[in-house]
């Protein structure tokens, strides 16, 4: 609670030292536009869509049980030594639901163990872009991306 | 008379010496003719000798080779089924249909069928045989929650958690002949099938040895009262023999060539190989420039249902249109089809083949033919684009007759409703203003992050062959390459913040001359922010902007993109000076979609031989092109484009959750109006245009962007959405000065900035500080990551 009344007149007093100086961008409070228009003062005052953007994959959501169901199938397909089978399910998968990063970093591992660091850099790249900060999945996919880079053959 | 017998009597009176020479020369010319006569006769014994093994050569060779002649099939997009998936059940009916699903009424379910049960759906499914394995045929039933699917269960009652239907054929890849068929194997004919072939078209098949001299006799007879040759005669093994290698002219040559040939057909082959040689052979219909060969196909065309699971009065349909197939056709003379078909039926009655009541039964049956050809789905743009990517691998022997199958990831409903947009846009502007009949278009649509190519439209025939401007028409992008001069921008370390001086400039060519690009409307805006400039397309704040961060530095966006071939390095590039397809235009704005990872284009997701045998498979690739954070800068501007700028139409007809980047394009005299853009499902593209490249009168924002917006609209999806990547701030900017600003004060829009770039704040308009206690979790969060 002392943290909070702390926090909130750093705040203020923030927002009143900044009027009409400079300030970095990174200094600006989360604008939170999953609640706003984003009309701003537009005169012709539609529903404009530019705010709705990113909080749809901020929210974490449980997992699509398609996907997990052909994530497990690419990973017994996998084990029985049939990579590009493997890799056809988890695609199928990422079509479904092209936003799920643990699909991306499946695929990046699988590249990984068959022996393409590069593409499996790719893809853990592409992983990590789509994780959300702070998650596991995120700093495995970063980890991925290291070993990829020093060459790490299949684990 | 008299005059005869004088010079009878003066030859008498002749010497005897005379007589005898006569008579010497007489038989020496005989034997001269025999000497050459005989001679002759051998030769012309041995010449047809000889003839007819040549024939037979003929037969032997052309008839093994056309059992591998076999075009590859392609295949849709298979339809994926799962709990969660937004598939409403009339849609979904829809689509089963199409795949030629049968609506059961209760009873013994032997094939394709759905029926509904309460709100639920049941539906027997094809098994099929992918590139990655088997989908087994079963019955399912599917539960629905509104428009999305809520449950799935197996026949035991088991939950599936996903499946998918077999794949909708698409077209396929024939030789340039023309002749396209599908071919059936031997115990995959129906008997039925066989037996009225036989009772119709040749009763002693089973019998005679390729020739049926009774029936010939009656012919010919049949062609002497007519005088001239009217009635062919023809056994099955001779109709056969036609199709594969004559002509149709009837003259005596060709019948007594056919006549050869079907006995060398029946000495060589079984009566079981002939008659599958002739239910995949035989000549059934013409779809434009193919030709349907084969009951295999013709099912297919006709009824848009695999051969297997026509009924008894659909198979008598096509046994009764042997005789004619355009004399026939059922959708332009379907009293003619009828009638005959019907005839096919008593026939086979008469014969014992199937009972009278059965016969009876399906006689009292409709057509029951497809809605139109087409209906099955032939989708030509698409199988351009299939032959371009195989081509890079196979060669084009391989495509159109080594019977490969060929899966694509073509997606119908984005096919069908790309067609049907595009199709409305342009009967829109012809209702307004006739000055735009004749104009003409392409669609590409495109997945965002895998790449894969989801419709492709050529032109507004979209069911015929023909010139396929999606990929073929390299027209100016005109203001479609504006946000690679942001993004170079961006790179060189500006921010969309930043201002530039949107006024008359002046650029020295290196050939002497002046070029004074010139904005859309008006001298100019003057100072102006980055992200205003990119969402007004303003030109000559996009040409200082460009000339500042320099041209070799647009040029290398512009590759990294993905524009092929060679870019020139003139000014004029700046406003679109250059010319792309809408396929490549699709290309470049998947990497932006993508957030900066460049996914090479695709149709073709894989590919198995004629067995079932998988070949090759082409994976998503993806080559990170782009700093992320660079490209999430561009992707926000670009939503200043669909929000408030040259492309704000589209937030007026997209439901306000669809969130859509993209960019309005029109080059010089407005010859070509584009629109490229994407959401978080899909990315497309629109072009309009003449084809003879005059003027269409239409800007990027007038005619590509309703049908863009339109198309967009119903195939609904997921809005635009990515996360900032870190070292990224999305911030209120003022939209005219560009100082930090807060939401709803003044024009402020929602812009992506570095975190440490320093801002100047808009009085009295100034966005709170973060707390402690936010950065404090931001820390820690940074800690974890």
């Amino acid at each position: 609670m002392p943290a909070l009344v702390l926090a909130l007149g750093l705040g203020a007093l923030g927002g009143c030292a900044s009027a009409g100086g400079t300030m970095r961008a990174g200094d600006v409070s989360d604008p939170d536009p999953v609640d706003s228009t984003g009309a701003g003062g537009v005169p012709d005052a539609r529903p404009l869509p530019d705010t709705a953007a990113a909080p749809v994959a901020r929210a974490p959501a449980p997992r699509n049980s398609a996907v997990v169901a052909l994530q497990a199938q690419a990973a017994s397909e996998k084990a029985a030594g049939n990579p590009e089978q493997a890799a056809s399910m988890l695609e199928r998968a990422v079509r479904i639901e092209p936003d799920d990063a643990e699909l991306w970093l499946a695929l990046a591992r699988l590249r990984l163990d068959q022996g393409q660091p590069q593409l499996a850099r790719e893809l853990a790249r592409r992983a990590e872009s789509l994780a959300p900060s702070g998650s596991g999945v995120r700093r495995r996919a970063r980890d991925l991306q290291q070993q990829a880079a020093t060459g790490g053959g299949p684990r | 008379m008299a005059k005869k017998s004088k010079s009878k009597s003066r030859s008498r009176s002749g010497s005897g010496k005379r007589r005898r020479v006569t008579a010497r020369r007489g038989r020496s010319r005989a034997r001269a003719r025999r000497r050459i006569l005989v001679p002759a006769l051998l030769f012309v014994a041995a010449a047809l000798a000889l003839w007819i093994c040549a024939e037979g050569l003929i037969v032997y060779r052309e008839f093994q080779g056309r059992l591998w002649t076999l075009p590859a099939r392609v295949y849709a997009g298979p339809i994926e089924l799962y709990a969660g998936k937004d598939l409403p059940r009339d849609r979904l009916v829809g689509r089963l249909r199409q795949l030629g699903y049968r609506e059961a009424s209760g009873g013994q379910i032997e094939s394709a069928a759905f029926w509904a049960t309460g709100r639920s759906l049941r539906i027997r499914t094809r098994g099929f045989h992918f590139w990655d394995g088997d989908e087994p045929a079963r019955t399912v039933q599917l539960d629905f929650d509104g428009r999305v699917i809520r449950r799935i269960r197996d026949a035991g009652g088991q939950d599936v958690p996903v499946m998918r239907l077999d794949p909708m054929e698409i077209g396929s890849i024939f030789p340039a002949h023309g002749e396209d068929r599908l071919v059936i194997a031997p115990d995959a004919i129906p008997e039925t099938l066989s037996a009225a072939l036989i009772a119709v078209e040749d009763r002693k098949f089973l019998r005679h040895h390729g020739l049926d001299p009774e029936a010939i006799a009656r012919a010919a007879w049949a062609n002497v009262r007519a005088g001239r040759v009217r009635q062919g005669g023809s056994t099955l093994t001779q109709q056969l023999v036609k199709s594969y290698f004559l002509d149709n002219r009837r003259t005596f040559r060709r019948k007594t060539r056919e006549a050869v040939m079907a006995l060398w057909v029946e000495t060589i082959y079984d009566k079981q190989e002939i008659l599958t040689a002739y239910v995949n052979e035989i000549y059934l219909g013409q779809d434009g420039r193919r030709a349907v060969h084969g009951f295999g196909l013709a099912s297919r065309f006709y009824f848009g249902r695999p051969l297997g699971e026509l009924a008894l009065h659909e198979q008598a349909l096509l046994v009764a249109m042997v005789r004619g197939p355009s004399y026939y056709n059922p959708w332009q003379h379907p009293d003619r089809a009828r009638e005959r078909r019907d005839l096919v039926l008593r026939l086979m009655a008469e014969q014992g083949i199937v009972d009278e009541a059965l016969a009876q039964q399906a006689a009292s049956r409709p057509l029951a033919v497809l809605a139109g050809p087409g209906g099955s789905g032939y989708y030509p743009a698409y199988l351009d684009v299939v032959r371009g990517q195989l081509g890079r691998d196979y060669a084009p022997d391989d495509l159109d007759s080594a019977g490969l199958q060929v899966f694509t990831a073509l997606e119908l409903a984005s096919q069908e409703q790309a067609e049907a947009s595009l199709e409305r846009g342009l009967a829109a502007l012809e209702k307004q203003d006739a000055a735009f009949a004749g104009l003409e278009g392409a669609v590409v649509v495109s997945h965002p992050r895998t790449g894969e190519i989801r419709a492709v439209v050529g032109g507004r025939r979209s069911g015929f062959d023909g010139f396929n401007r999606a990929l073929l028409a390299s027209r100016p992008v005109g203001s479609l390459i504006k946000p690679a001069v942001y993004l170079a921008a961006i790179e060189d370390g500006r921010t969309l913040a930043d201002l530039i001086n949107d006024a008359p400039l002046e650029i020295a060519l290196d050939n002497g001359t002046v070029w004074q690009p010139g904005n859309f409307s008006g001298d100019g805006e003057g100072e102006v922010t980055l992200v205003r400039a990119l969402a007004q397309s303003l030109n000559l704040a996009t040409v200082r902007l460009g000339m500042e961060v320099g041209l070799p530095e647009v040029i290398d966006v512009l590759r990294r993109l993905g524009v092929p071939g060679e870019i020139a390095p003139y000014p004029s590039l700046l406003l679109g000076a250059v010319e792309l397809t809408p396929l490549d235009v699709a290309g470049v704005y998947t990497t932006i979609a993508s957030g900066g990872f460049r996914t090479p284009l695709r149709g073709v997701r894989a590919v198995l031989d004629a067995g079932g045998v998988p070949l090759n498979r082409y994976p998503i690739e993806l080559t990170a092109e782009f700093d992320a954070g660079d490209i999430f800068q561009l992707s926000r501007g670009l939503l200043q484009v669909t929000a408030r700028g040259s492309g704000r139409g589209v937030a007026r007809r997209l439901p306000k959750t669809l969130t859509a980047a993209g960019k309005t394009g029109t080059s010089d005299e407005f010859r070509d109006s584009w629109f490229a853009g994407f959401t978080g499902d899909n990315l497309a593209v629109v072009w309009l245009g003449r084809d003879d490249n005059t003027p269409a009168g239409l800007s990027g924002s007038r005619g590509a962007l309703p049908i863009w917006s339109d198309l967009m609209a119903e195939l609904g999806g997921r809005g635009f959405a990515q996360l900032p990547p870190p070292g990224i701030a999305e911030v209120w900017i003022d939209y005219d000065d560009g100082r930090l600003s807060r939401e709803g004060c003044g024009e402020a829009v929602l812009l992506a900035l570095p975190e440490d770039a320093e801002m100047a704040v808009k009085p009295g308009c100034a966005p709170s500080r973060r707390g402690f206690k936010e950065r404090v979790g931001e820390w820690l969060q940074r800690l974890k990551d």
